[in-house]
């Protein structure tokens, strides 16, 4: 069972966000419909080739094919999603570091889900598994002037003189 | 209550909405989520929560609005309350509070009491042993009820049912006791009666109404009679004695079986919940007799059960006579009879009511039952067309009498003290074969006569503390009637 799903491992570690998991989910819809690898991306057909090649598996087979789209499919539901709400739009790359940082620290299986708030100012959101947890510069700002109002009361000029 | 912010930050736990379902909400996250905990979406709304699994919490709302996917909700670690006070008298409020009449001035309690609690344990209780008037004398002389005693209100619709509570309201309300009614689902126009009655008879000043609307959110109308019940328990453990109305239980019970089935509970009986019976009794069990630190103080509950013609045999309406100490039975026959009130005495149960009452008193109880038995025995024997002796025909007769005397008009209470006297002389003018009516059409003179006539109500009231017996009251009678009846009449 094991050496099953280490089949799947590069297909599985080479989605990184929510959107792409959704996407590739709807392309494997299209697939187990009867449709050839053509009716999906390039870049999907390609990965999903190299699986079949590296694992001797015939991509021929219907009955072959079949079972291997159907486990995948239920890989994909077992994804678990850390959603991150960042003041800007991250590039590519900082995805991917990202990412990686998340495979080394905790494994892999998890996926991450960006969303984009300006009104923060910095630093990050973190929301998993239903904690959440504020590193954003904009609680950081509140919480000191939060404070600094009794700082200032306490060095108010004296009202008598 | 704080906002959606503050429990963001301080507890730090978020849900998204995934599904909503008109009343159910489905939401993901919220780890340490409690039962009945309180939530609050992003957009300011809240509700309760039902139950929860691995992945998935159901969430009770209490607004109609929909609620977008991917909503933020967080968990407030608070559990449901209502306000609680005397700026409750004389208002029509909502299950969480909300004044629903736009009256000037009204200012939310501060003091607020949960609702969901555990009913208090037999230690706390007391036997009931204080007769509740009702101001009906075929309850208060044949079907009485005491003070902390549950008693089921139950009939078909349209038979009187909410004439009987109104009256029993206002015979209460006038001896000072706190009256609540809640209304569950009840049409606009049928709340507002309710309130015009209690404002045109002058006590609403002791009365509050706990209401929901036929379209108001089902989230709401389910809290009513928990609500109700916690304003309850805050008057009695102030020191009052509460008369306490669930208008009706039927409806509530279509309303949670519709949330359990929204929320894919598993469907029992009639679809109804598995745990309907659990719902229904930990509520009632919350009334009875109670030792106070003000001293013995009881919540009297009246819930009310509509049947189908007349199916007594009903999955709700059965449940509920089991969890009461009686159920007052609303004949539709009756009703079509002019019976008012249409309360068949045969199928109808006062399990503690009795022992309420005085020796004269019962003794009255069981004259009348036994005689009402023979009378209604001798009816059904009549419609076999046979010719009647001359006995039956005095029995008919007399039955007649009787069952003028039980029956009385919307708006008319009579008090237990006159209701004695005027039977007891109806009784003595049957004995001594006289055809007079002591009570006929100024019956209402007579009761405003004793109402306000303090010399008057005073000798009628020491007639009655001297007789043991009933037979020492007819001995009364024979002696003082005539000038008691021209008192009154007078």
């Amino acid at each position: 069972m094991k050496k099953d799903v280490l089949i799947y491992f590069d297909l599985i570690t080479s989605l990184k966000t929510v959107q792409e998991v959704a996407s590739f989910a709807s392309e494997i819809d299209t697939l187990m419909l009867g449709k050839t690898l053509d009716s999906i991306s390039s870049n999907s057909a390609q990965k999903i080739k190299e699986v079949f090649s590296k694992n001797n598996l015939d991509i021929n087979d219907r009955d072959t094919v079949a079972g291997f789209l159907e486990t995948l499919k239920g890989l994909l539901k077992k994804f678990k999603v850390i959603k991150l709400v960042l003041a800007f739009d991250p590039t590519r790359k900082t995805i991917e570091n990202i990412h990686n940082f998340v495979k080394e620290t905790l494994g892999i299986g998890y996926i991450l889900d960006i969303e984009i708030s300006q009104d923060l100012l910095g630093g990050a959101v973190v929301i998993f598994n239903g904690k959440y947890s504020d590193f954003t510069l904009k609680k950081g700002i509140e919480d000191t002037f939060a404070n600094k109002n009794a700082v200032l009361k306490l060095i108010q000029p004296d009202s008598r003189r | 209550m704080k906002d959606f912010k503050f429990y963001l930050d301080s507890i730090s736990e978020i849900g998204f909405v995934e599904k909503t379902s008109n009343a159910i909400v489905y939401v993901s996250g919220l780890p340490k989520v409690k039962t009945d905990e309180i939530v609050i979406f992003e957009t300011g709304k809240t509700g309760i929560v039902l139950s929860f699994t691995s992945d998935t919490v159901v969430v009770l709302v209490f607004f109609k609005e929909s609620i977008s996917h991917g909503t933020k909700v967080v968990r407030t670690n608070e559990f449901l309350k209502v306000p609680v006070g005397k700026e409750l008298f004389g208002r029509t409020i909502d299950p969480l509070g909300n004044s629903l009449t736009a009256m000037a001035a009204y200012k939310k309690p501060s003091v607020t009491r949960g609702i969901n609690v555990l009913p208090a344990g037999i230690l706390s209780r007391k036997t009931i042993n204080k007769q509740l008037e009702t101001g009906i004398p075929v309850v208060d002389l044949v079907m009485p009820l005491g003070f902390g005693q549950k008693e089921l209100v139950i009939g078909d619709r349209k038979t009187g049912k909410t004439n009987f509570l109104m009256q029993t309201i206002l015979t209460q309300a006038k001896q000072k006791h706190i009256c609540i009614y809640a209304a569950i689902g009840k049409r606009r126009l049928d709340i507002k009666d309710a309130e015009n009655f209690l404002i045109k008879h002058g006590i609403s000043d002791q009365v509050i109404i706990v209401a929901t609307g036929f379209d108001d959110p089902i989230g709401l109308s389910f809290l009513v009679p928990f609500s109700a019940m916690t304003v309850a328990e805050y008057f009695r453990d102030e020191g009052y004695d509460v008369l306490l109305i669930l208008d009706d239980l039927t409806t509530h019970a279509k309303f949670y079986r519709e949330i359990s089935l929204l929320g894919k509970k598993f469907p029992g009986r009639n679809s109804y919940p598995g745990d309907t019976f659990y719902t229904h009794a930990k509520l009632l069990e919350r009334a009875g007799n109670f030792q106070t630190s003000k001293g013995e103080k009881a919540i009297t509950c009246l819930p009310v059960a509509e049947t189908v013609q007349g199916d007594l045999s009903g999955y709700i309406q059965t449940n509920i006579m089991s969890m009461t100490d009686g159920h007052l039975y609303f004949d539709s026959d009756f009703f079509a009879k002019g019976r008012r009130p249409a309360i068949n005495p045969f199928l109808s149960v006062t399990r503690v009511g009795r022992q309420t009452q005085s020796p004269l008193k019962r003794d009255i109880n069981r004259e009348i039952l036994s005689f009402l038995t023979i009378s209604e025995k001798m009816q059904n024997f009549s419609h076999f067309g046979a010719e009647l002796t001359e006995a039956s025909k005095v029995t008919l007769a007399v039955g007649e009498r009787v069952i003028r005397f039980l029956d009385q008009g919307p708006f008319t209470t009579m008090p237990i003290n006159l209701q004695i006297l005027l039977f007891s002389m109806l009784w003595d003018n049957i004995l001594q074969n006289r055809n007079v009516e002591p009570v006929g059409t100024d019956i209402n003179k007579m009761i405003e006569t004793y109402k306000t006539k303090p010399n008057v109500s005073k000798v009628i009231d020491g007639v009655i503390a001297e007789a043991k017996t009933f037979n020492d009251m007819l001995k009364t009678m024979r002696e003082k009637g005539e000038q008691l009846l021209s008192s009154l009449k007078s």
